[in-house]
């Protein structure tokens, strides 16, 4: 599979990113709920690339580190989902939400780092759901985790798909909290059989 | 993919033993397990649950959690079990954000801070679990807290910290003093922008290196290096402080005065860091307060010590002398003609000549002899570890010097002599300032006796001073003026084409009677008169009586027609409007003709106030009075000024008559006096003809008068006219 051939096309994009804004609006409640302010979640695009695109296109956001959530799953297919934001805007979303916007340090605390998992979290398992929804199959999430480093070191954090020719579902994410507004990204690892997989499921789910 | 297991497979047995294990490991974790069924109610929970709620198992078994934690109802973890079991969701839920967490207290009492995973367990048999874990991050989580807090502590410090670093660096931008500083070693570590300017280095070309490599300091006077203070400061440990007589030399060869200063800097301990080095640029107040003291103590003329800066030096002289036996001296010097040089050719003149004069004395004095000038024409030398033999000896170098010395000014050459006074300055004399009146006696003494000479002030071993001797003068001057104890003599002037017929013509000459009844000749008297301002009392005492005495005559008939009666006046009174006035009064009321009266005015008092002669002179001439040059030839060896002088005769000073038998310059001298005033159609009167010989030869020459006392010897007032009847 190459970068240039495409996967799915515009119209089973466009499914897919419906059915992920449903999702992302029960995500947004829960977390407004959580940190009792308001949250607005929403997912304005959906792509197919590779492995190599989507560094590419997330690099050219986050000039230095990424940090994020990890979380693999699964299930119909499997994978692992990410939600990454550029160093710093995770630094200053975490801040927001928990109100400390005078930190002293520079790095996110391990409170602070759990406190990141868990909106991830949130986002994630919100994102999974509408799929398996989407699709009426069972997937399975699995505990997140805290991830950080350079592109490339979180990318390959999973050694198993190192080897694979591997293709990433790439959510652009915008992220409002306070009065701040935040981009970040939630991409979906598969390898080649996920992807028929997934791909067959969206057939079915679009009754084709 | 990731967590994705292979079925294990195993013996029974290990099965069973692997179940006791696991069973055992359930009940002695440390963190809190919590199983629930598909329903959501209690299968099991560990003992750490059991501690930590205070709840018993038995009791909660096959309740739903939001019945045994009422306070737990909608909260995050009832959401993450229901997405666990539903939707087979893991989650996560942090201590943070966690509004409603599990009841749990330790033994103090406290609430367990608590991060929370909640995931699915699936079952072969398809029946669904939920395992919930508990961790205790109560410790974590207020170490974490600490952490902040000093972090933020941290912060502040630093933002307080970088704030003052600005505040000192924009105050040593804007301050006037040069700042280096320097580790412990002397490396630089920082300059100022005054530092980089008065160094004329840049700090980053600078920074560390030695600061002795680029701060080079050298003495103001002697110009020899001085050792960096910095490095004084690292050995000393203290503070050095230098206020004067350092010059920086910059990179580009520019010299700084400044003063500096270096103090250590050492921390808490008292272990040293560094140096700070201090330095301001005093160049300019510096050379204004070198410029006050030169001004406070020198002629700025003749850049020579002036009068305060000599009494300073010889009171310290006099100090020493208590002390040791050294002889030292003090030449006082006076210089003769000066006056004449001044009113003739003006002010320019009379600097220039006191300027040249000063290098003309200074050549002949040694390094450590202080020439001071005291006045306006008047010099004083102080003569350190010399006798009298040598002072003496110096004097006269000095005088011959002067006398060597020509002075030119435009066309004109001046010939100038110097009168010099010499006193030792001995230990036992009381004030400097006593020294200074000898010498300056001394001086006087030497005008007196001629000019252009030395003389040694001798202490008067009666006890009386030099003063007090110039004082009694003036109470009997004094005292003869009021007492009339003067008398007047006459002595004739003899016109040499008929020697054989006594020409009536006579000069006035007056003598002082001494309180013992003795004759004082006018040497004597005359020139302390001049010195304390009575000799125009005495000219005015002259006019008085001669023209008192020849109204007597008159009335006697004693007078002879062809009478010519010479009165000499003194400088002084030239500028007298006064007296020309009284003059003028008596001529007009004269009992003999204006025409008999000649008034004769030594060549250096004319030149002397040459305007005011010529106008006081003029006058007398314009009623139709005689004027005579007294003294001609011993003052100036100019004619010029002749020209404007109303003059009938020239008397030739007797200077150059006495010895004009024996020495042909002198009859030549008296040649060309006697041939310019031919010339100009004067007549010519010789003095101190002593004898027949001189007689001859001025007869000879063409001088139409002669007086002396080969001729006549001055004789007393009356007895002439007596002796013509």
């Amino acid at each position: 599979m190459s970068d240039k051939e495409p996967v799915l096309d515009e119209f089973f994009v466009d499914a897919v990113a419906e059915v992920l804004n449903v999702g992302m609006g029960s995500a947004a409640a829960s977390l407004s709920e959580m940190i009792n302010e308001e949250v607005k979640l929403s997912v304005p695009g959906v792509e197919f690339v590779s492995r190599l695109s989507a560094t590419e296109i997330i690099g050219k956001k986050a000039k230095t580190d990424v940090s994020g959530v990890h979380q693999g799953f699964q299930g119909a297919f499997g994978g692992d989902a990410m939600l990454l934001f550029p160093e710093e805007q995770s630094l200053e979303l975490v801040r927001a939400v928990l109100q400390q916007d005078d930190m002293a340090l520079e790095d996110l605390t391990d409170m602070e780092q759990e406190a990141m998992t868990e909106i991830g979290n949130v986002i994630l398992n919100a994102c999974l759901c509408s799929m398996a929804d989407m699709f009426g199959k069972e997937m399975q999430g699995e505990i997140p985790e805290f991830v950080k480093g350079s592109l490339k070191q979180v990318f390959s954090a999973d050694g198993g798909l190192e080897h694979t020719e591997a293709i990433v579902l790439l959510l652009n994410m915008d992220f409002s909290v306070e009065t701040k507004n935040l981009q970040g990204y939630v991409t979906f690892l598969m390898d080649v059989d996920s992807v028929q997989d997934f791909k067959k499921n969206i057939e079915a789910f679009l009754g084709m | 993919m990731k967590n994705t297991f292979q079925p294990v497979t195993c013996s029974e047995e290990i099965k069973i033993n692997c179940g006791l294990i696991f069973h055992n490991v359930f009940l002695d974790s440390e963190i809190g397990l919590i199983i629930l069924d598909f329903d959501g109610r209690l299968v099991n929970w560990n003992p750490w649950v059991t501690k930590y709620s205070q709840i018993d198992l038995d009791e909660a078994i096959g309740r739903k959690l939001a019945e045994i934690f009422p306070e737990m109802k909608s909260s995050s973890v009832e959401r993450a079990i229901a997405s666990a079991l539903t939707s087979n969701m893991s989650s996560v839920i942090s201590n943070t954000l966690n509004r409603k967490p599990f009841p749990l207290t330790n033994s103090t009492g406290s609430a367990l801070k608590q991060q929370i995973k909640v995931k699915p367990i699936n079952q072969d048999n398809q029946k669904r679990y939920c395992l919930i874990q508990i961790n205790d991050v109560t410790a974590a989580y207020s170490r974490e807290k600490q952490l902040i807090e000093q972090a933020r502590r941290t912060k502040i410090i630093s933002e307080k910290l970088a704030q003052e670093k600005e505040r000192a660096q924009v105050t040593l931008d804007s301050i006037a003093d040069g700042v280096i500083t320097t580790d412990d070693k002397g490396n630089v570590l920082s300059m100022n922008p005054v530092a980089e300017m008065l160094t004329g280095y840049f700090e980053e070309d600078v920074q560390y290196r030695q600061v002795d490599h680029f701060f080079k300091l050298v003495h103001e006077e002697t110009g020899i290096s001085i050792a960096c203070p910095v490095k004084q400061c690292l050995q000393a440990r203290n503070i050095i402080a230098n206020d004067h007589e350092h010059i920086l030399i910059s990179n580009i060869n520019t010299r700084y005065s400044i003063t500096d200063s270096v103090a250590p800097i050492n921390d808490d301990d008292g272990n040293l860091l560094g140096t700070v080095l201090v330095f301001r640029d005093v160049t300019h107040s510096r050379a204004l307060s070198a410029e006050l003291n030169w001004q406070a103590l020198h002629d700025p003329l003749t850049g020579l010590a002036n009068r305060r800066q000599f009494e300073v030096s010889m009171k310290e002289l006099l100090g020493k002398a208590r002390l040791d036996d050294l002889k030292h001296h003090l030449l006082y010097l006076d210089l003769d003609q000066f006056k004449v040089v001044n009113d003739t050719c003006g002010h320019d003149a009379g600097d220039e000549l006191l300027k040249q004069v000063t290098g003309a004395l200074e050549r002949k004095l040694r390094k450590a002899d202080l020439l001071a000038r005291l006045g306006g024409d008047e010099f004083g030398v102080l003569l350190e570890s010399c006798d009298a033999e040598n002072a003496l000896a110096v004097a006269n170098n000095l005088r011959q010097a002067v006398e060597d010395f020509r002075f030119g000014w435009q066309t004109q050459s001046f010939k100038i002599g110097v009168s010099i006074g010499v006193a030792e300055i001995t230990g036992e004399e009381g004030k400097a300032s006593e020294i200074l009146s000898a010498a300056d006696a001394a001086c006087y003494m030497a005008k007196e006796a001629g000019r252009n000479r030395v003389h040694f002030h001798e202490f008067d071993v009666s006890g009386s001073s030099a003063h007090q001797q110039e004082m009694q003068w003036i109470s009997r001057l004094q005292a003869a003026l009021d007492g009339d104890c003067f008398e007047l003599y006459l002595q004739r002037i003899q016109n040499v084409n008929s020697q054989n017929v006594p020409s009536a013509h006579y000069e006035v000459l007056l003598r002082m009677i001494g309180e013992e009844g003795e004759i004082i000749p006018p040497g004597a008297f005359l020139p302390a008169a001049e010195r304390f301002n009575l000799v125009s009392s005495i000219d005015h005492w002259v006019v008085e009586n001669v023209f008192k005495k020849l109204t007597v005559l008159k009335e006697k008939r004693c007078i002879p027609d062809d009478l010519m009666i010479a009165i000499n006046l003194s400088g002084a009174s030239m500028g007298n409007d006064l007296f020309l006035k009284r003059i003028t009064t008596l001529l007009d009321l004269s009992p003999i003709p204006i025409s008999s009266f000649c008034f004769e005015v030594t060549e250096t008092a004319a030149i002397s106030n040459l305007s005011k002669a010529t106008e006081f002179l003029s006058k007398l001439r314009s009623k139709g009075c005689k004027i005579a040059l007294d003294d001609f030839g011993s003052g100036l060896s100019s004619f010029a000024y002749l020209k404007d002088l109303p003059v009938d005769y020239l008397k030739i000073d007797g200077y150059f008559v006495k010895d004009i038998a024996v020495d042909g310059i002198d009859k030549a001298f008296v040649e060309s006096i006697n041939q310019i005033g031919q010339v100009m159609g004067l007549e010519t009167i010789a003095e101190f003809v002593e004898n027949g010989a001189i007689l001859k030869i001025l007869t000879d020459i063409g001088v139409n008068y002669a007086q002396g006392y080969g001729i006549h010897k001055p004789t007393p007032f009356d007895d002439v006219f007596q002796s013509l009847n």
